[in-house]
């Protein structure tokens, strides 16, 4: 099961995924939209930053998926039943990611209306943080 | 669409066309108003080719919808239909074509957007449009510099809205210049509009070509408007357009020259 | 193929990491299930539910807007209070409505569709609900506040927006508002592309995956690109107003354009955002209840990437009116977006083609959608031509122009996702009379209501004017506008009635009540915690239940024999 050859089914190369193809494209595809409107804008420069770091943030992904996720999702050729990947954690309840929000926007709403606001907000959210991040190491 | 349609098509293209026609051919702007600058007439022309190809587009979809609806809704044929998911030779014709009639507008779109941005030479009315939560000045120069007092000011008041006039079959420039926020000066039979930003006339937002030049081909009373969302009055923040002919012109640019320079001193 | 797969021997410990569950886990319900529950359909549904009293809400402030405007002068409300319910009227619909809205049918059937057992980050996925439910009240309780809510337009263009301008808590929560959305956006957006990229089942290749999915990919990709600017930009506005900063300050050595281009690089996407997701529905739709496969599948998936490619390189032609802006780059740029849409529209007619169309109520939105959005579509070319727009731009033109592209493409796309949909989420159906009925009386308000804009924006009526003059002649127009949307509001009572009716005595639907084709509805209605207790199809196309269900008629890529042979 885990080697896709021995089962005489034929597994496309994925060194280079579509995933990665799809952000490389993103990325060509920016590359040429921003140097086109360099060239021409007259030193708008904010549009041209935007667009270049649009460029960048998509070969990083590009890059990601090459290199790093490949492995991620190298059965997916394999035309089994199946149920996909069984082996990743995912819990059904949790009540952290409630507490972790309310004290984001009790802070966020904190810096507008005042310390009064603030403070608790501030309170929660490194409480609510620090259970978030507990019980995703504790499951292990 | 898998062979049969492409016969079937011209049969709902014919009458919609058509039909098209005869709204083309009862002459009216499509909706716009009649414009009242030299410009103005270049964008009219524009709006109506593309209003015809667009009103054709959405008839030929609509009408390929109708026969979807009518031809192929389910009733009592409970089977399966054919199951035929490409045809390349269809698909690339219904790109290439939508990309031929892009390339021909946006051709269309360039000398007329080109007409509306020129300004040569001299001409023969200097106008700055000042704009202000909630009202208009209008400050009439001598020259483009737009330099020294302005020959004439024309303010409204809360019971009166300003009034820009000016002479018929002359070119206006109007050099537009923000006082808090954002305006946007618009006349509409002028056919177009364009921002007062704040910070423009100065070198703080390099590259922002505030000024506008007209040639008025009519005389006439119009209302202008702000059309730029401005704040609480900009529901409000009219301003009307006289353009009169060359004697009225002469007698009044007097008179409200006289008006500045009493105000003046 | 139920069993626990091993750990790839790559780690240190090569161990399962998941034991045998025991027992299938009992659901919570309630207030617990809002609040804890990390399964992926109970976020989507309360996204979904969130999101559509957003709409309501939303709703009755431009109902409000249209009375006022029913006739000149002051009647109901006056100018500031107008223009309060214009900003929070788009702020909301664009906001908090249609693009988390999209995100609960994302969460709901995304991996549903591509045979996963949750999102790849289950507690994310419920921070994120959260954290938009936080910053769309934060928004919405500027109404309560001493000044009022913001009064400065969805687009808040500086100046305008700053301190002295608009001072008072209503601005502030506003931009606390944008910012958390930005935030919760972001996080979903991120959690669905790692689902689709890590997540998928054997067999479900990127090019077997549905549109839908295909369509929430490119969203995704371009909020995480426009979204952190939007953040930033709102940041900056605060920093602005609060700390003395002047990025956007004219008379300070900023720049109010600055806000422009950094609004509108996230804005113009933001449209596109909006609007994919609907796309998607639609095509699903249109194919399973045409049962037909989606005609030219791979023709839309790249349709769809380069609507959202070109989206990013567009976001100018807001800005033509300002004089600052390379117009001949932008004009060709947003028309050529017109060419992936068109192709869009030809392969959804495409997929009817030839079909067995059955007008069950989603496919009658689905089909309204279409007939609108082309309306929508075209006047965004008549739009692209800066020598138009000049007079087009801020008035009731445009007004009209993208409530066809959202009222009236996206917000049909909403109904006939919830109608088709309904039926796996919460296993009945909606009846299908009422439902006519929704349809009908929403179609004609809505066309009433909108397409009269069209002329009163030609004419010269100025966009967020809380008022106009007898003399304007926008009188009789206007009133026509205002009827619509009173027929566009009840059309809203017989969808309660009927989601109210359904709630206590609808019928049971089954697992597949469409003759579905995709993998939701290979699974019970509604899906168990994990999603697919008996194992799922062999994914061999896009249309795996299809190909379970009718081994024998697969699509083709030349003409179909089995067709030729059954109709003759």
């Amino acid at each position: 099961m885990s080697d896709p050859a021995a089962q005489g089914v034929e597994v496309a190369d994925r060194r280079f995924p579509t995933e990665a193809k799809y952000f490389m494209a993103i990325g060509v595809f920016f590359a040429l939209i921003a140097t086109i409107y360099l060239i021409f804008s007259d030193g708008e420069w904010i549009g041209v930053s935007l667009l270049y770091a649009a460029v960048i943030v998509a070969l990083v992904c590009a890059w990601f998926m090459t290199t790093r996720v490949q492995g991620a999702q190298a059965d997916v050729e394999l035309y089994e039943e199946g149920e996909g990947d069984q082996t990743v954690y995912l819990p059904t309840r949790s009540h952290w990611p409630f507490l972790l929000a309310l004290g984001t926007v009790v802070t966020a709403n904190g810096f507008s209306v005042g310390m009064w606001l603030f403070v608790p907000g501030v309170i929660v959210f490194l409480y609510a943080l620090a259970g978030f991040i507990r019980e995703g190491r504790d499951r292990a | 669409m898998t062979g049969e349609p492409h016969e079937r098509r011209p049969r709902w293209l014919v009458p919609s066309l058509s039909a098209l026609t005869a709204v083309v051919i009862s002459g009216c702007d499509l909706g716009l108003p009649s414009p009242i600058t030299r410009e103005g007439e270049n964008v009219t022309r524009l709006w109506s080719v593309f209003t015809i190809l667009a009103l054709a587009i959405v008839a030929l979809i609509i009408g390929l919808i109708v026969v979807v609806v009518i031809r192929y809704r389910r009733g009592h044929r409970d089977d399966i239909p054919s199951q035929r998911q490409y045809n390349f030779p269809l698909e690339i014709t219904y790109t290439v074509i939508p990309l031929v009639i892009v390339g021909v507008l946006f051709g269309l779109t360039i000398p007329v957007q080109e007409n509306l941005g020129s300004k040569e030479g001299a001409a023969d009315v200097y106008v700055e449009v000042v704009g202000f939560q909630w009202q208009w000045q209008f400050r009439y120069f001598e020259d483009e510099s737009y330099e020294g007092d302005p020959r004439i000011v024309v303010s409204g008041s809360p019971e009166q809205v300003p009034v820009l006039v000016l002479p018929v079959d002359a070119t206006v420039r109007f050099r537009l210049v923000a006082q808090d926020v954002i305006h946007s000066f618009w006349v509409p039979e002028f056919l177009e509009k364009r921002d007062l930003i704040p910070g423009a006339e100065t070198d703080v937002s390099p590259g922002i070509d505030n000024v506008v030049e007209v040639e008025t081909t009519e005389t006439g009373e119009w209302t202008g408007r702000c059309a730029e969302y401005c704040g609480l009055q900009h529901a409000y923040m009219d301003f009307e357009l006289r353009v009169v002919d060359e004697a009225e012109w002469q007698s009044w640019s007097s008179e409200a020259a006289d008006a500045t320079g009493e105000e003046g001193t | 193929m139920t069993a626990t797969r091993e750990v790839p021997p790559t780690g240190v410990e090569a161990q399962p990491l998941v034991e045998e569950p025991a027992a299938p886990e009992r659901r919570l319900s309630g207030f617990l299930r809002w609040t804890t529950s990390t399964d992926h359909k109970d976020v989507g549904l309360s996204y979904m539910i969130t999101a559509f009293v957003f709409f309501l809400a939303a709703g009755c402030l431009a109902l409000l807007m249209r009375a006022e405007l029913a006739d000149p002068g002051q009647e109901m409300v006056g100018p500031g209070t107008f223009n309060e319910l214009f900003t929070m009227h788009g702020s909301i619909m664009l906001l908090v409505f249609l693009s988390p809205f999209a995100f609960g049918i994302a969460n709901y059937c995304v991996p549903l569709m591509i045979g996963a057992r949750d999102m790849a980050f289950p507690r994310i996925n419920l921070l994120s609900y959260w954290i938009y439910l936080g910053g769309g009240l934060s928004m919405v309780f500027g109404f309560v506040t001493a000044d009022g809510a913001a009064d400065f337009g969805w687009f808040a263009y500086t100046p305008l927006s700053d301190s002295v301008r608009s001072p008072g808590l209503g601005a502030e929560l506003w931009l606390v508002g944008v910012a958390l959305l930005g935030i919760s956006g972001i996080l979903s957006a991120l959690n669905i592309v790692v689902t689709v990229f890590t997540m998928r089942t054997r067999g479900m290749t990127m090019f077997r995956m549905p549109i839908l999915v295909w369509n929430f990919v490119v969203v995704s990709v371009m909020v995480l690109l426009v979204f952190p600017v939007l953040t930033a930009a709102a940041a900056m506005l605060w920093t602005d107003r609060n700390l003395g900063s002047v990025v956007y300050d004219a008379t300070a050595g900023g720049q109010p354009i600055i806000w422009q281009h950094l609004f509108w690089f996230f804005g113009h996407p933001e449209v596109y955002i909006l609007v994919l997701p609907y796309f998607g529905v639609v095509t699903e739709v249109f194919a399973v209840f045409s049962r037909r496969p989606v005609y030219g599948y791979k023709g839309l998936v790249f349709a769809t990437c380069s609507i959202g490619a070109l989206s990013l390189g567009v976001w100018a032609h807001h800005m033509y009116a300002t004089g600052a802006v390379l117009l001949p780059f932008f004009g060709v740029m947003t028309m050529l977006i017109a060419v992936p849409t068109g192709v869009k529209m030809f392969n959804w007619l495409g997929t009817m083609w030839l079909g067995r169309v059955r007008f069950s109520t989603a496919m009658t939105f689905a089909i309204g959608f279409l007939a609108v959005f082309v309306i929508g579509g075209v006047t965004g070319v008549i739009l692209a031509s800066p020598a138009l727009d000049f007079h087009l731009t801020d008035s009731y033109f445009v007004v009209a122009h993208f409530h066809y592209v959202l009222s009236g493409g996206a917000v049909f796309g909403v109904f006939a996702a919830i109608y088709y949909w309904w039926p796996k989420w919460f296993g009945k159906k909606l009846h299908e009379g009422w439902g006519h009925v929704h349809f009908w009386l929403n179609f004609i308000g809505f066309n009433l209501t909108f397409f009269v804009q069209f002329i009163l924006g030609l004419e010269g009526m100025p966009r967020r004017v809380a008022d106009y003059t007898e003399a304007s002649g926008f009188r009789p127009l206007n009133v026509v506008s205002s009827i619509g949307a009173a027929v566009l509001g009840v059309s809203v009572l017989p969808f309660l009635w009927n989601a109210y009716r359904t709630w206590r005595r609808g019928e049971p639907a089954g697992d597949d009540p469409w003759d579905g084709q995709t993998l939701e509805w290979a699974t019970s209605s509604p899906p168990p915690i994990g999603n697919f207790p008996e194992g799922l199809p062999p994914v061999r196309s896009e249309r795996p239940l299809w190909d379970l269900k009718y081994p024998d008629r697969k699509a083709t890529t030349g003409a179909d024999p089995a067709a030729r042979k059954a109709t003759r």
